[in-house]
């Protein structure tokens, strides 16, 4: 199937129109982007994403959109309608990214989703569940860097199949905040850097592009690694009792409230196959070298 | 007309009269299909209503967001359910008469529409005389009004309209819509709120009580012509076909309902509209056809834009529906530009004092 670089000029043409369908893993987007930096910055990071067929649904439809003539404002679009509060025209491609972040977990009650980073090897997905500002997408980048396959640096999904319970992908760009870029940085090819967007909290974000790579479609439970940054501190991985795991991944549910007992199951389900530890560290080769350790003795 | 007479349409939109519908569906109808429901905001009850049976075949993106749309349904019931719960509790001492309007009440009454109903707010009506002890048993109950967008928007809104600023719940995250008539300035409807709270009905168990099934028919009209989305206009007309359908409602009878309420012309055209988009069947008499471009004006604008022709007649829409709001719009709109320059003089002047 070819990626959304293969379509050369028409991607643009279907971002304007009636919309790009790309395959993100665990859902199909529809994509609608009218403006031409917008497309740029669209065109670069999701190059390698395949695109969807016309026997595929798309789940649903996103859109970033640009209003006003004297101060230009960005609208973000969930299936047609406006969606959120408009922003500064400036923020616009890091809003996209967030708004799809918010819009995918909103459309996916039909499986647990966690705030969590995750990275597969071997079939088994290491899941990184933290707070923001916490080093899991920074973790993440590097461990990509490092060989491991990209999955989400956001969402875990977690859906039940007649396998048993699998993990998909859920694969847009990952991205860098501050003082994570620098880190990041030698982990990824230079033309795989998108440009710098401003950030409130943060100063600015960067997008890496995901590797060129054919992805596997789901993953088994493997290891649930709740990281820590810690500028200077030495690096630590403790392995925790699963009871602990489980109520650390309690408050970055997104789709618990919908699927209620169903949800609670699945993350039990989730946490009872995994291995877990914590990770604290302030140094990301160390970082890739724990981690590699840990996962191949667990 | 039987609502099986329905064929020429969108197959998202025969699909709302005939669920089952779904079955025949491909791929491309089915992305089309999700859009328009969800843009309608229809997605919720539609797939609660496709049988399992026609998804047997049905791709898995498809079988994904029809899962999603049911547990978020499921979810917004509960939620609703304990909203008014907590309502009639707090009411409950003031002896205030009080009926849960739209979505709610359908939830409430177990009615059709309120079947798959996502919900955002909650609507609740109370007769102008019992305004501010309503207000004080709510506040009383954890009903907080949000910040004022304008000086003196409270006193605005009783004067110049049906709706108060909305109350917010912290402990359950719910919004509620309070109403002192069915449209226009709270005073214009007053006959028309004491014909409402006399013929409503009890639900739910509770106190709160609902309107008669005709009487919701004629809410859901009023809604549907005043709205200024008409993307959203959908649901007020699935509302009426719902509503009508399952109580077997005759034509007269909801026009007779429509005249008490001071309705009849909204209520009227939205059974024209119900008639020639969903196909509703009335026993007793037949609406003249409304014409294509009419009813595509009414439905959720495509993806790449509408034809020319649709395009106006949703703008004619649009100012028929601001025409009978303008004066609230303009006297917060003026207040909101004084308060921004009030705050603009302020910042202004602050380096200086400093």
């Amino acid at each position: 199937m070819p990626t959304v670089a293969d379509l050369g000029g028409s991607a643009r043409h279907l971002l304007a129109g009636s919309g790009l369908p790309v395959d993100l893993g665990a859902l199909v987007v529809r994509m609608q982007v009218a403006d031409s930096r917008m497309q740029d910055e669209f065109l670069h990071c999701y190059a390698f994403h395949r695109v969807a067929g016309p026997d595929e649904v798309a789940d649903f439809t996103f859109g970033l959109a640009k209003v006003g003539m004297l101060r230009p404002m960005g609208r973000l679009l969930l299936d047609g309608r406006p969606w959120r509060d408009d922003f500064r025209w400036k923020y616009g491609w890091g809003m996209f990214e967030w708004g799809l972040h918010i819009a995918v977990a909103r459309r996916a009650a039909f499986a647990l989703v966690l705030h969590a980073a995750v990275v597969v090897r071997d079939g088994r997905a290491l899941v990184l569940p933290a707070r923001s500002g916490s080093g899991k997408s920074t973790l993440c980048a590097v461990l990509v860097g490092s060989g491991w396959e990209f999955y989400s640096d956001e969402f875990l999904v977690v859906a039940r199949s007649p396998e048993g319970l699998r993990i998909l992908p859920l694969r847009q760009s990952l991205a860098l905040k501050g003082a994570s870029c620098p880190v990041a940085e030698p982990y990824f090819p230079r033309d795989a850097w998108s440009g710098s967007w401003p950030h409130e909290r943060r100063g600015f974000v960067r997008y890496a592009r995901p590797p060129r790579s054919t992805p596997t479609p789901s993953a088994s439970p493997g290891w649930i690694l709740l990281p820590r940054y810690e500028a200077g501190a030495p690096t630590s991985l403790t392995p925790v009792p699963r009871r602990e795991a489980f109520l650390a991944l309690g408050p970055h549910t997104f789709t618990y409230h919908w699927r209620g007992a169903d949800g609670f199951r699945d993350a039990a389900a989730l946490v009872r196959g995994s291995a877990c530890a914590t990770l604290v560290s302030g140094s990301a080769d160390e970082q890739v070298a724990a981690v590699d350790e840990w996962t191949r003795g667990s | 007309m039987d609502s099986r007479e329905l064929r020429t349409g969108p197959g998202w939109l025969v699909a709302l009269a005939e669920p089952s519908a779904v079955a025949a569906f491909t791929p491309p109808a089915w992305t089309e299909a999700l859009w328009s429901w969800r843009r309608a905001g229809v997605a919720g009850w539609i797939a609660t209503a496709i049988p399992d049976g026609a998804l047997v075949a049905a791709p898995p993106g498809a079988i994904r967001q029809v899962e999603t749309a049911r547990r978020q349904a499921a979810f917004d019931r509960s939620r609703t359910l304990i909203t008014c719960a907590h309502l009639e509790r707090a009411l409950a001492e003031s002896g205030v008469a009080s009926v849960v309007l739209k979505g709610a009440s359908h939830i409430l009454a177990g009615r059709r529409p309120g079947s798959g109903r996502l919900m955002d707010d909650v609507d609740l009506l109370v007769h102008p005389d019992a305004l501010d002890t309503a207000a004080a048993a709510l506040r009383a109950g954890g009903w907080r009004s949000r910040p004022e967008m304008v000086p003196n928007e409270e006193t605005l809104r009783r004067q110049l309209s049906h709706q108060l600023p909305e109350r917010y719940h912290p402990g359950l995250q719910r919004t509620l819509d309070l109403h002192v008539g069915l449209l226009g300035p709270a005073g214009a409807s007053r006959a028309a709120v004491d014909a409402l709270l006399s013929a409503s009905e009890p639900a739910g168990g509770g106190t709160l009580r609902v309107p008669a099934p005709a009487d919701a028919v004629v809410v859901a009209a009023a809604h549907l012509d005043r709205t200024l989305d008409t993307g959203a206009a959908l649901r007020d007309l699935l509302d009426v076909h719902l509503l009508v359908s399952e109580a077997g409602l005759a034509w007269e009878a909801v026009m007779d309902r429509a005249a008490t309420l001071g309705l009849a012309g909204a209520t009227q055209r939205a059974l024209r509209l119900a008639h020639a988009t969903l196909g509703t069947a009335f026993p007793d008499v037949t609406p003249r056809r409304l014409s294509p471009g009419a009813v595509t004006a009414w439905l959720p604008p495509p993806p790449t834009g509408d034809p020319a022709a649709v395009r106006i007649r949703r703008r004619w829409i649009e100012w028929w529906a601001l025409r009978h709001s303008w004066r609230l719009r303009a006297a917060i709109g003026s207040r909101r530009l004084v308060a921004r320059a009030g705050t603009w003089w302020e910042k202004r002047r602050a380096p200086r004092a400093g």
